[in-house]
């Protein structure tokens, strides 16, 4: 297996703190930590080139950092990518968690890191790189490089990593499917004798605290407000042009109601949401995105504004994680745009 | 008081064929075709025709309906209790069963939820109909005519065609019989029951219990014999992958598996039948009195397998508080969606949970040499984009588009865990 290694200015012996804007450099073989490394992985793999960088220069030219990693990395035909570990190093490991990204999100290929859990690197990377936790300084090398090198013969054998409590990883955040032994009906009633029982049982899917979310103090006069109608219902303009998918969507839309629905109440559009009849829906969008009541609404003046947009997504078979992701995008579009209120509808 | 004892009096069938007439022979069915489609035909259907896919055969079904094992009680005239055939005698008595095929229906699609079947390859791992030879009832419909109505014509010519099947059964001796009776146990095991969750959420999210319609319906307590009896049918256009199809309910995991600790670990006591509504007043009469039977039947335990996914977790999650605080134990069952919050909902009380596998898991499925039904809804279906199709004829989804990936009875042994 080929791997390059990237490291940054300090453990590439360039300097400390005011070495930090290194360009992205690249040598051939093991520099600094790398020769631990090296004579860890003798029969599994071979470290071909280091890349010495320094934080600053990583973590301010994403761009540039991502064109030269990518070559580097076709250069050198790697299999692999190791960085760092950066231990508490904060800019290094957001320089390592770049690394890991540019790797795994471009080329597909895998990244193994090492960091202290308190690494903000951590949390924003974690998804790219088998992270193994580590101690929060340079002394605690040896260790450090022995997780690593325990992943990375692991990938090397294609084996399988297992949990993160097995494989001694930080949760990266992907699901994977698994056969168990019994069947799920035999493990209901497994489990369901060992709890009546009082006996110690582990569930296979702990379950989230959800996040309370506080409303917003209302509206003191909507008269004056400027309003937004929106749906998870996928009211879609006519041959659904940007392909929402009927279920786990992954994407949600912004149109404009002239543009794209034949006019501010008309909602000509179309349903595909997969989660139920789109009969009545298709006949009146109205009844998924509620335009026409609310323009009489607007005529009455008892909205200031209805927003001549709207933004609609599938909420059919949505993770809730990813529809926190899209609200939080879309509520920042909705304070650019200076709205005061949003009417949600579901189906 | 008699006890109820279901004499399941099981025809293993090897081959299926179309010939001149009907008969079952050395496991062969042989099917007079022209007096199936005469007897399954429907006004709606602009077209109707039935063919055979075998285990191992290149053949993709899509977009699959659902699937009927054929059954039918010693009468010769009951199959499906309050759509075909009468009360009398359901749950107990002799029951004909043909095991190893079934009836699939497929057609124009109706609506975005429906699933495929591969009879080989990958996908064939994910779905339990892949073993079975299949009777496909492929038929279309004229443009125009509405989903509720083209999914009622479909479901009852699906379940026709189970009815006519298992008619050839009827004086056949059978391979073996399987007995299922609540005998009376020791007393000191603890009692348990199924919360049975069925979609009852209108808009072709629906089930039918002795023909009616769920949506129509209050909880209701039925012996698990009725469950394996053909009382319940579905018309359900729910994801593929977690919803029940009539031969889910014929052949239910749960039921089964609780059958067979049946006097060994606990005493199964019931089937409560609990209809999954859209709207929260009728979740939580529906819930709540869901509960108030399981307290009324003294269980100590029940298992709660999930229908669906998403919104029913609502019911799921009141069930299941409302259980614990009145000391019943709960263990769930259902696929998670998502990683860091894998459920819509979500309480504490929720700490014994079944995982049967997630079904946002991408496959790609290669060609097959065969399509029955039109492969190119797949970018229209749960499960499908418009990119599935793939240059080589492939199509590249996620599981929730396969018949039972992931149902939430626990058919499979499908798990899984986040890294």
């Amino acid at each position: 297996m080929r791997i390059v290694h990237y490291i940054n200015q300090f453990f590439g012996q360039v300097g400390g703190e005011d070495m930090a804007g290194h360009p992205f450099e690249v040598r051939e073989g093991v520099v600094g930590p790398g020769m631990a490394l090296r004579g860890q992985l003798k029969d599994i793999g071979e470290i071909t080139a280091t890349v010495v960088c320094g934080d600053n220069y990583a973590v301010e030219n994403p761009e540039l950092f991502r064109e030269q990693l990518v070559k580097t990395l076709q250069e050198q035909k790697a299999d692999l990518l190791v960085a760092g570990p950066a231990f508490n190093a904060g800019r290094y490991g957001m320089a390592c968690g770049q690394a890991c990204q540019v790797a795994y999100e471009e080329l597909g290929i895998e990244a193994v890191s090492g960091m202290y859990e308190e690494n903000p690197g951590l949390e924003l990377y974690r998804k790219y790189a088998y992270i193994v936790p580590t101690g929060n300084s340079a002394r605690n090398m040896r260790d450090a490089l022995a997780a690593m090198k325990g992943i990375i013969a692991k990938i090397a054998a294609g084996e399988d990593m297992g949990t993160p409590e097995e494989g001694g990883f930080f949760e990266r955040g992907f699901r994977k499917n698994f056969y168990s032994e019994k069947t799920g009906a035999e493990r209901m009633a497994d489990m369901l004798v060992t709890k009546m029982r009082g006996e110690e049982y582990k569930t296979e899917m702990p379950m989230p605290l959800f996040e309370k979310v506080t409303p917003s103090p209302a509206i003191p006069d909507t008269g004056k407000a400027k309003i937004i109608v929106m749906t998870s219902g996928g009211m879609v303009p006519l041959g659904n042009p940007d392909h929402l998918e009927a279920c786990n969507c992954t994407k949600y839309k912004r149109y404009n109601f002239d543009e794209s629905y034949g006019g501010k109440g008309v909602t000509k559009g179309l349903v595909v949401h997969g989660g139920y009849d789109p009969v009545y829906g298709n006949e009146d969008g109205n009844r998924i995105l509620p335009v026409d009541a609310l323009v009489e609404l607007e005529k009455e003046g008892r909205i200031g504004e209805l927003c001549d947009f709207t933004f609609v997504t599938v909420g059919n078979g949505m993770g809730t994680d990813q529809a926190a992701l899209f609200g939080e995008a879309i509520a920042e579009e909705l304070k650019r745009e200076q709205i005061q209120g949003a009417i949600l509808t579901s189906t | 008081m008699n006890d109820m004892c279901l004499k399941l009096d099981v025809i293993e069938i090897k081959d299926v064929r179309f010939g001149d007439s009907n008969s079952i022979e050395n496991g062969i069915l042989t099917i007079d075709k022209e007096g199936l489609i005469e007897y399954a035909k429907d006004p709606l259907f602009t077209d109707l025709d039935f063919e055979i896919a075998r285990p191992g055969e290149s053949v993709r079904i899509i977009p699959v309906k659902d699937v009927i094992e054929p059954r039918i009680k010693e009468d010769g005239a009951t199959s499906f209790p309050g759509i075909i055939g009468d009360f009398e005698g359901i749950g107990e008595g002799v029951t004909k069963v043909l095991r190893g095929c079934a009836v699939v229906s497929t057609g124009t699609i109706v609506g975005f939820q429906e699933g495929l079947i591969d009879m080989t390859g990958p996908g064939a791992d994910y779905s339990r109909y892949s073993k079975l030879n299949n009777i496909v009832l492929i038929a279309n419909v004229e443009e125009g005519i509405r989903p509720a109505e083209h999914e009622t014509a479909i479901r009852e010519a699906g379940l026709k065609a189970a009815h006519y099947i298992a008619r050839i059964a009827i004086g056949v001796d059978a391979d073996y019989t399987e007995e299922y009776e609540l005998k009376e146990v020791d007393p000191k095991l603890p009692r348990v029951g199924i919360l049975y969750m069925t979609m009852a959420q209108g808009l072709l999210h629906d089930n039918y219990v002795y023909g009616i319609d769920a949506k129509r319906l209050h909880p209701i307590l039925l012996h698990p014999n009725e469950i394996l009896d053909g009382v319940m049918v579905n018309g359900c256009c729910v994801v593929a992958g977690d919803k029940y199809t009539t031969y889910d309910h014929q052949n239910s995991a749960s039921v089964l598996e609780f059958y067979k600790r049946h006097g060994i670990d606990f005493n199964f006591v019931g089937v409560i039948v609990v209809p999954t509504y859209p709207g929260l007043a009728d979740k939580r009469r529906c819930c709540m009195s869901a509960v108030r039977m399981a307290r009324l039947l003294n269980l100590d335990g029940v298992g709660i397998p999930e229908e669906g996914g998403g919104n029913p977790e609502a019911d799921l999650m009141m069930m299941c508080r409302d259980c614990e605080a009145n000391g019943i134990k709960t263990v769930l069952s259902l696929g998670p969606d998502g990683v860091e919050e894998p459920v819509a909902d979500t309480d504490p009380a929720a700490d014994a949970v079944i995982n049967v596998g997630d079904c946002n898991m991408f496959v790609t499925l290669p060609p097959m040499e065969k399509i029955l039904g039109d492969q190119n809804q797949v970018v229209r279906m749960s499960g499908g984009s418009e990119d599935s199709v793939q240059p080589d004829g492939g199509v590249r989804v996620t599981l929730s588009i396969i018949m039972g990936s992931v149902n939430g009875q626990g058919v499979h042994k499908l798990c899984s865990y986040v890294y």
